[in-house]
C-alpha cells in the first residue's frame, strides 16, 4: 500500500529555497489597498477629473518604478489625454488593471472626450496590453455611458490559410531564426491559435515560446503576432522613455520597444505594428519559462535589441 | 490597516509561507510559478486580512484564495496550448528517473479541478467541505472528483495499492 502523502512528500524533496518577499508582499498589499480605496472615491465624485487624475499619476509613478508584478507599468500619463494610451500588466494585475482602466474612461468622458475603443491584447511571458482610444470631443454632445469598442462591426477575417498550418509555420521560423542567433532551444511552446477573438469575426492571434540556453541557467524568446483591430490603423499610442521607445519605419510602421523589470528577470519587448494593421510582438526575459526551467536569472538577454527587432520584422510573421 | 494588524499579518504569512509554497507546486508543478502563485496569493490575502483576521480558520481562506489564482491563471488564453498538425521543437522525451518525476507527471495529466482536488484532500489535509468551498463546487462533486483522479493516478503510476490513509 502506497500513501499518496507520502509520494507527495517525496515529489517535493528537491525543493529550492525560497524568497523571502513578505516586506514585497505587503508593500504590493499596500499599494492595492490605496488603489481601492481611491477609486471608491473617485465613485462617490464621477466627474471630478481632478481627483481621477490624482488616481491615475500616482499609479503610473508607482508602476514604472517598483520592481513587483503588482505594479502596473504604464506608458506614461498625461495632463491631457493622447489619443491613445498604452498599459501594460503583469499576470496577477489584471483585475486591478480593469479597475484603473475604468477609472481613466471616466476622466476622459468626464473631459468631454469619448473613447471610442479599448483593446486588450496578450503578449508573451503573461504580460497583457491594454490600450484605450479617445476620440474627439467638445464636451457638449451626449457621451456614451461607457466605453463602446465598434471592432464587433468590422469586417469578418477570412483566413486564406489553415489555421493550424499558420501555427506550425510560425513555430519553424522561430525555432529557424533562434537557431540561427546561436542559441540552444531546451523547451518549446508550441504556437497556438487562440480563439476567443474568433466569434466575433476578428482574426485570432497567434503566440509561442522557446526557452534557450544560457551558460547554466536559461533565457526565453516569444512571438505573438496579431491583426489590430481597425480603428487604430496605423498605430498612434503614446510611448514614454525611459521603459519605451517609438520609431516610426521607412515603411510605414511603427516599432516600439519596451523594458519591464518582471520580478524574477527583466523582459524586453519589440512590437512592430505595420500599416496594414499586423502586430507582431517579440518578446524575450533573462529567465527561463518552461516548467523545467532553473531558478537563477542570468542577467543577460539572449537575443541583442537589433536581433529581437529583426524577429518581430520578420515578414514571415504575418497572416 | 493598523501596526497590529500588520504585524499579524505578518507573523501568519511568514508561518504559511513555505505551506502554500508546496501545496502551490503540487497544483502547478513549477516552483517559479508556486513562488508567484504564493505572492499573489499572500497580497490578496492583505487585503482582506482586516475582513477575515478573526476568522476561526484563516488557513482555510488562504487555501482557497491559493486554488483560485491557480484555477484563474490556468484559464488564461496564454496558458492554452492548441494541436498543431506539424509542431516545431519539442522537448526532449520525458523520461521519469524518480518517483517525484513519475507524480509529477501523472498530476500533469489530471484535469485542472481533479488536480487541486487531490493536492487539497491528500497534501493540504483540507476536508471535503473545505475542499468544495475552495473549489466553489458541491461535496459531490469533490467526492466524484477524487475518485476519478485517484483512478488515474493509479493507472498512470501503474500502483493499484495508491491510496490515502485518510480516504481509505
Amino acid at each position: 500500500m502506497t500513501d499518496i502523502k507520502d509520494r507527495f512528500a517525496g515529489m517535493l524533496a528537491d525543493e529550492p529555497p525560497g524568497r523571502d518577499d513578505i516586506d514585497h508582499v505587503v508593500g504590493a498589499g499596500r499599494r492595492r489597498l490605496r488603489r481601492r480605496t481611491a477609486l471608491i472615491s473617485v465613485a462617490g465624485t464621477a466627474g471630478t477629473a481632478a481627483v481621477v487624475a490624482a488616481v491615475v499619476v500616482p499609479l503610473s509613478v508607482e508602476g514604472s518604478s517598483a520592481p513587483n508584478r503588482e505594479a502596473l507599468i504604464t506608458a506614461g500619463s498625461h495632463p491631457s489625454p493622447p489619443p491613445c494610451q498604452s498599459y501594460l500588466a503583469r499576470p496577477g494585475s489584471r483585475r486591478a488593471l480593469k479597475r484603473d482602466v475604468a477609472g481613466i474612461v471616466k476622466q476622459w468622458h468626464s473631459r468631454g472626450q469619448r473613447v471610442y475603443r479599448l483593446q486588450q491584447s496578450r503578449l508573451t511571458h503573461g504580460l497583457e496590453r491594454i490600450t484605450v482610444c479617445s476620440g474627439p470631443g467638445d464636451g457638449t454632445t451626449k457621451r456614451p455611458v461607457t466605453a463602446t469598442a465598434p471592432a464587433s462591426s468590422a469586417p469578418r477575417y477570412h483566413y486564406s490559410e489553415d489555421p493550424q498550418a499558420i501555427a506550425s509555420r510560425f513555430g519553424r521560423e522561430l525555432s529557424h531564426a533562434v537557431d540561427a542567433a546561436g542559441r540552444t532551444i531546451v523547451y518549446t511552446r508550441p504556437f497556438a491559435q487562440e480563439t476567443s477573438t474568433l466569434e466575433s469575426g476578428h482574426p485570432s492571434y497567434y503566440d509561442g515560446n522557446v526557452d534557450v540556453a544560457l551558460g547554466g541557467d536559461q533565457g526565453d524568446i516569444g512571438v505573438q503576432v496579431t491583426h489590430a483591430v481597425t480603428e487604430q490603423v496605423p498605430f498612434d499610442g503614446s510611448c514614454d522613455p525611459p521603459y519605451c521607445s517609438q520609431t516610426t519605419l521607412p515603411d510605414g510602421s511603427v516599432l516600439q520597444t519596451d523594458r519591464v523589470d518582471a520580478g524574477k528577470g527583466t523582459i524586453l519587448t519589440a512590437v512592430i505594428h505595420r500599416p496594414d494593421g499586423l502586430v507582431v510582438a517579440a518578446q524575450e526575459s533573462d529567465y527561463g519559462f518552461g516548467p523545467n526551467a532553473p531558478v537563477h536569472t542570468y542577467g543577460a538577454q539572449p537575443l541583442t535589441l537589433d536581433q529581437l527587432t529583426s524577429l518581430a520584422a520578420d515578414p514571415a510573421f504575418q497572416f | 490597516m493598523s501596526q497590529q494588524d500588520e504585524e499579524a499579518f505578518r507573523a501568519f504569512a511568514h508561518a504559511q509561507r513555505a505551506t502554500l509554497r508546496r501545496t502551490a507546486y503540487l497544483l502547478c508543478g513549477d516552483w517559479h510559478h508556486a513562488d508567484d502563485l504564493v505572492q499573489t496569493t499572500l497580497v490578496k490575502l492583505y487585503v482582506a486580512w482586516k475582513r477575515i483576521r478573526n476568522d476561526a480558520s484563516p488557513e482555510a481562506y488562504t487555501r482557497r484564495i491559493l486554488t483560485r489564482c491557480y484555477l484563474d491563471e490556468r484559464r488564461r488564453p496564454w496558458r492554452r496550448e492548441a494541436p498543431a498538425a506539424e509542431l516545431g521543437d519539442q522537448p526532449a522525451p520525458h523520461v521519469p528517473t524518480e518517483d517525484r518525476l513519475d507524480l509529477r507527471a501523472a498530476l500533469e495529466l489530471l484535469p485542472l479541478r481533479q488536480r487541486a482536488t487531490v493536492v487539497l484532500r491528500f497534501w493540504a489535509d483540507a476536508s471535503v467541505a473545505e475542499t468544495a468551498d475552495a473549489l466553489d463546487c458541491s461535496e459531490g462533486t469533490v467526492k466524484s472528483q477524487t475518485a476519478r483522479a485517484l483512478a488515474t493516478l493509479r493507472a498512470r503510476l501503474d500502483d493499484p495499492a495508491l491510496v490515502s490513509k485518510e480516504f481509505g
